[in-house]
């Protein structure tokens, strides 16, 4: 087999580990603090990355079909059937995809930084821990082995509370960097029983042994749904996902281009990354055709991918609704993150893990733009996040305005957009998922509508919060006239990476369609899935031939231009493929309505100054208004909930002791008299003396043995030899006898 | 080989096997018992030295090489220096303590340890233990004497085992020297506030 | 083979050894009075315990390693009881300046 990507694939992670440790040590020794060193380590591996894309995805009609591997033994437990635990790194289309989106956003943050951090503190530190970064994601992709993902993604976590607590002398970039840490451990408690799980029932971490165990029926469907929620716990802390989702807005605590890194690329991209590829194994056992899910291709019947879609979905509109009550530009990014990550782990659970990946795609793109546009900004502004006093910037911040509103347009949706033409793949998805629903039940089915339901009004909501960012930034009056007069446009590091983004943000759409960007872009706005969809075709994800054929020719993946499933391909395709046909046209139209709705609402609110008077006190939405500044309350209840428990548990404890122990005691204590009373009469007629006697005797005795309580240790040394000699003679003696 | 031949080369190297053991049982009780009755504690920390060389011996003797090797680096090269250095941040004064205790206590000791050792060697002496071999001189039965014999050395087995069999306890004794190291600073750093000493 | 005592050396010597220091180390531990000197005589309890460990295996199990096994985890364990030991002798010496023991009563009090 070609060893070209695996070779590749290391010398992609290693490099940023490299300048890691050279930064670390003599970073500070090094000219300009070594900052080109990590930004051109990650620019090299971005390059290679790229030649992976070009020669082994595109290269191919549908991208590599067969995995490339490599192992080396790293532990062996045991003699007889050892348990082995090796290094493992698989590269298939999957992983390059993801190589080229980890490289790419990080060098572009890399650069951005070069300007963004100048003149601050620790700046040589700053860069040492960005290529940690970069390096534990992308270490994270390219292994196959769930327990070497599992030591990155802690690596991930572990990276992510330095660079959040980077300004640690600030508390409140103490607490967020505590936070996150502490939340990720949550979900990650969740992840590790689930590990422990195919340790204990498949008795390996490989990604096709897992694959290969849930195929062959070695899991009980119970334990395998256990299991599979398990492991999309760790997805719901990493990738924020409710109620988990309470460290990420706290993260922006960070500096801005950390912000643009963790929410584009690395940290909550590692769990939506973990989903997708362990699709296979979460999509579970198909009861009805006694096979695993991935061999039947019906995906669309797990109880944890409903979970996970409900979840998503769920994500989406709630923080959707509260980015729209922020009034920190970078919270309000923060939230539209955790709306959007919403969309992917709903996109995975409806049963479309490319619909998801697509969509991770085209979000790291816009969404890195958005960040490192704020950045940008607040640089301009002197440090200054409020929206409130910003507008007007658009004349002073050209190029950030023009890219800021292309990325804006993207994540709202608009058509021509690449952002439109992901999230649309999802909500196909969903809707074609709830058809297939309706048509199984023959009912309504309407809990299998609710994911589709979300994220279409999470659309309007999104385009609305965005637009109302675009116009509080850009337009109007300035707000500010004394920042404003200072404002300037950011050097030349800073722009292109904003342009480069933008730039992928609009063409996006045609980026993997191979030739180019079509022609006729409507014919052609399905064509990346289906480049996706093959994506996901190699053996890696998809064991089963029939599967695989069905999902190489596009029928399983939403191509609109085929009318006919191949002849092989399982019944649950055959079936979910007519569902989507009937879902296209309907959620194109309404997602599309959906998001020119929010727009214009923003327009007439924020540009117009409309519509005030409704959340003013006493308005009809004022309440909402208040349960959205409060963020819904789920950092209080998380902070309330452990306080009123420990009060119900002293209470509990308190009850216990009044109820039972006192009567216990008073109880005994009656019980006691009435002995007292009974031993009285007795000793008073029967025992007297001798009781009187044995007494003075015990005393006496007590007195002699009390000198052997000397507080010195050895004294008690010597006395338990002396005891256990005596017991050893005793026991010679007697077995000797016998 | 003739029968005889090997008889009397077996002889000799057992003779010399012999020698050698009550050379080194010589080396571990005799400085023992000058631990016993020194009265100066650096004194007392040297003639330990000698008793654990013994003992090093001792395994050396028994086949177990790296033993032998451990027990010289981490009893004589670590722990044998740390009481040393003990010896010296503790001790205000003289270099020397009193017989300590009291007399009685002395006595009442004494007893017990001649008790402990007699009724101990007597009950060994007792029992018939089980023995796979009447061993008297290494014999390539055994695994550790093979791997000495091969020049392996019995560290290859030992690793093996410990990374197999024994991973638990291996696992938690990191754990556990982690938790000493970190408890040993901060027991033993002098508290900023306290003023003390 | 004769059963001479001197010459036949078996697992009854090594364990006669390892309870003669097992004895002189009983001794040491409850006649000293400075922690330290304790402290060694720990160590030869130990010791002596080692030596059983390793004969017992060398004469009654040769075909594993257990027993060399054990000597490994009981000289990490005196590591680091003697470590955690001067570390609370240190500290005892800061408080009541002395490493006596029976000058540190408070136990008796």
């Amino acid at each position: 087999m070609d060893q070209t990507p695996i070779l590749l694939a290391l010398l992609i992670t290693a490099l940023p580990l490299c300048a890691f440790v050279i930064q670390v040590f003599f970073g500070r020794f090094l000219p300009r603090q070594g900052d080109w060193l990590p930004t051109s380590a990650v620019g090299a591996g971005l390059v290679m990355s790229l030649y992976l894309f070009f020669t082994q995805v595109l290269g191919a009609p549908h991208g590599m079909e067969h995995p490339a591997f490599w192992k080396m033994t790293w532990l062996s437990i045991g003699e007889t059937s050892p348990f082995v635990v090796n290094f493992e790194v698989m590269i298939d289309n999957l992983s390059i995809v993801m190589l080229v989106v980890v490289t790419l956003v990080s060098f572009l943050v890399h650069l951005f930084s070069t300007g963004y951090m100048k003149g601050e503190e620790r700046y040589n530190r700053f860069f040492a821990y960005l290529a940690l970064f970069t390096f534990s994601m992308l270490g994270l992709i390219i292994t196959s082995s769930m327990l070497m993902l599992f030591i990155f993604w802690e690596l991930v976590g572990l990276c992510s509370y330095l660079l959040i607590g980077f300004y640690f002398t600030k508390d409140s970039a103490a607490a967020a960097c505590k936070k996150a840490f502490l939340t990720n451990r949550v979900g990650d408690t969740g992840f590790f029983l689930g590990l422990m799980m195919i340790a204990t029932v498949v008795g390996s971490f490989s990604f096709p042994d897992i694959f290969d165990s849930v195929r062959q029926g070695m899991w009980s469907p119970t334990l395998l749904t256990i299991a599979g929620i398990c492991i999309f716990m760790g997805a719901v802390s990493k990738s924020a996902q409710f109620p988990l989702h309470v460290w990420l807005p706290d993260a922006m605590e960070g500096p801005t281009p950390v912000s643009a890194l963790i929410h584009a690329a690395t940290m909550v991209a590692a769990g939506v990354y973990m989903i997708v590829r362990m699709f296979p194994f979460l999509a579970g056992w198909d009861a009805e055709a006694g096979q695993s899910a991935m061999m039947t291709g019906n995906y669309f019947e797990s109880d944890t991918l409903f979970l996970i879609a409900m979840v998503g979905g769920f994500t989406a509109i709630f923080a959707a609704t509260i980015a729209v009550a922020q009034y920190d530009i970078k919270k309000v990014l923060a939230y539209s993150t955790v709306s959007q990550l919403g969309y992917m782990v709903m996109g995975v659970g409806v049963g479309s893990p490319a619909a998801g990946m697509y969509h991770l795609f085209t979000h790291a793109m816009f969404k890195a733009c958005l960040f490192l546009g704020s950045g940008s900004i607040i640089l301009a502004m002197h440090h200054e996040q409020d929206m409130r006093k910003m507008g007007g910037l658009r004349k002073k911040l050209p190029i950030t305005h023009i890219t800021f509103l292309l990325a804006t347009l993207a994540l709202s949706g608009v058509p021509f957009f690449s952002g439109m033409i992901s999230k649309e793949a999802v909500l196909t998805q969903a809707y074609a998922y709830w058809e297939y629903h309706k048509h199984l039940s023959g009912g309504l089915a309407l809990e299998r509508f609710l994911p589709f339901l979300f994220c279409l009004v999470a659309a309007a909501f999104t385009a609305f919060y965005m637009f109302r960012l675009v116009i509080g930034i850009f337009y109007g009056k300035p707000r500010d006239q004394h920042a404003y007069d200072h404002a300037h446009e950011s050097p030349r590091t800073m722009t292109i990476p904003l342009m480069v983004l933008a730039a992928i943000a609009v063409i996006g759409a045609g980026i993997a369609v191979p030739g180019g960007p079509g022609t006729d872009w409507f014919e052609n706005r399905n064509a990346p899935e289906v480049v996706v969809g093959g994506m996901m075709s190699s053996e890696a994800m998809v064991p089963s031939t029939e599967v695989r054929e069905a999902w190489e020719s596009g029928a399983a993946w939403h191509d609109v231009h085929v009318e006919e499933v191949p002849e092989t391909a399982p019944p649950a395709i055959k079936e979910f493929h007519h569902a989507y046909h009937l879902a296209h046209w309907p959620t194109f139209l309404l997602a599309t309505l959906c998001g020119i709705l929010g727009i214009a609402l923003a327009y007439w609110i924020f540009f117009f100054n409309r519509g005030k008077e409704y959340v003013k006190p006493g308005g009809i939405l004022d309440t909402w208004r208040v349960w959205l500044v409060n963020l819904y309350y789920v950092d209080d209840i998380f902070k309330a909930v452990p306080i009123a428990f420990t009060h119900w548990m002293a209470r509990l404890c308190a009850a216990i002791d009044r109820v039972v122990v006192d009567s216990v005691v008073n109880g005994a204590g009656i019980l006691g008299m009435v002995f007292a009373w009974v031993a009285g009469k007795i000793d008073y007629w029967a025992v007297d003396g001798a009781v009187r006697g044995t007494g003075e005797l015990v005393l006496a005795g007590g007195e002699r043995v009390r000198r052997i309580q000397t507080g010195r240790i050895q004294d008690y040394v010597g006395l338990t030899v002396f005891g256990m000699t005596i017991v050893f003679v005793v026991v010679m003696v007697w077995t000797n006898w016998n | 080989m003739s029968a005889a031949g090997r008889g009397r080369e077996g002889e000799w190297a057992l003779s010399f096997h012999a020698i050698i053991f009550w050379a080194l049982a010589a080396m571990t009780i005799v400085p023992a018992i000058g631990i016993v009755v020194s009265k100066n504690i650096v004194h007392m920390a040297f003639w330990l030295l000698g008793t654990l060389l013994g003992v090093a011996g001792l395994y050396l003797h028994m086949e177990a090489d790296f033993l032998g090797m451990t027990q010289v680096f981490v009893y004589i090269g670590g722990i044998n220096v740390l009481l040393l250095f003990g010896i010296m941040l503790t001790n205000r004064e003289p270099l020397y303590v009193r017989a300590a205790v009291k007399r009685p206590a002395i006595a009442s000791a004494v007893l017990l340890g001649v008790v402990v050792a007699v009724g101990l060697i007597q009950s060994f002496g007792a029992t018939e233990w089980h023995t796979v071999k009447d061993a008297v001189a290494p014999g390539l039965a055994d695994a550790s004497a093979k791997a000495v014999v091969n020049g392996d050395g019995t560290a290859a087995t030992l690793g093996t085992y410990l990374l197999s069999d024994y991973i638990l306890p291996f696992e938690i004794v990191s754990i556990l020297l982690l938790v000493v190291l970190v408890g040993a600073a901060y027991i033993a750093r002098r508290d900023p506030e306290g003023g003390s000493a | 083979m004769g059963g001479n005592t001197f010459m036949d050396i078996g697992l009854g010597h090594y364990l006669a050894v390892s309870a003669i220091l097992f004895a002189l180390g009983l001794i040491v531990v409850m006649t000293r009075r400075n922690a330290i000197g304790i402290l060694m005589g720990l160590e030869l309890l130990l010791n002596a315990a080692g030596i059983n460990f390793v004969a017992f295996n060398r004469f009654s199990a040769p075909e594993r390693m257990d027993g060399q096994i054990f000597v490994i985890f009981i000289v990490i364990l005196a590591a680091a009881e003697a470590a955690t030991a001067l570390a609370l002798v240190l500290n005892i010496y800061h408080q009541i300046h002395t490493a006596n023991v029976d000058e540190a009563h408070l136990l008796k009090q």
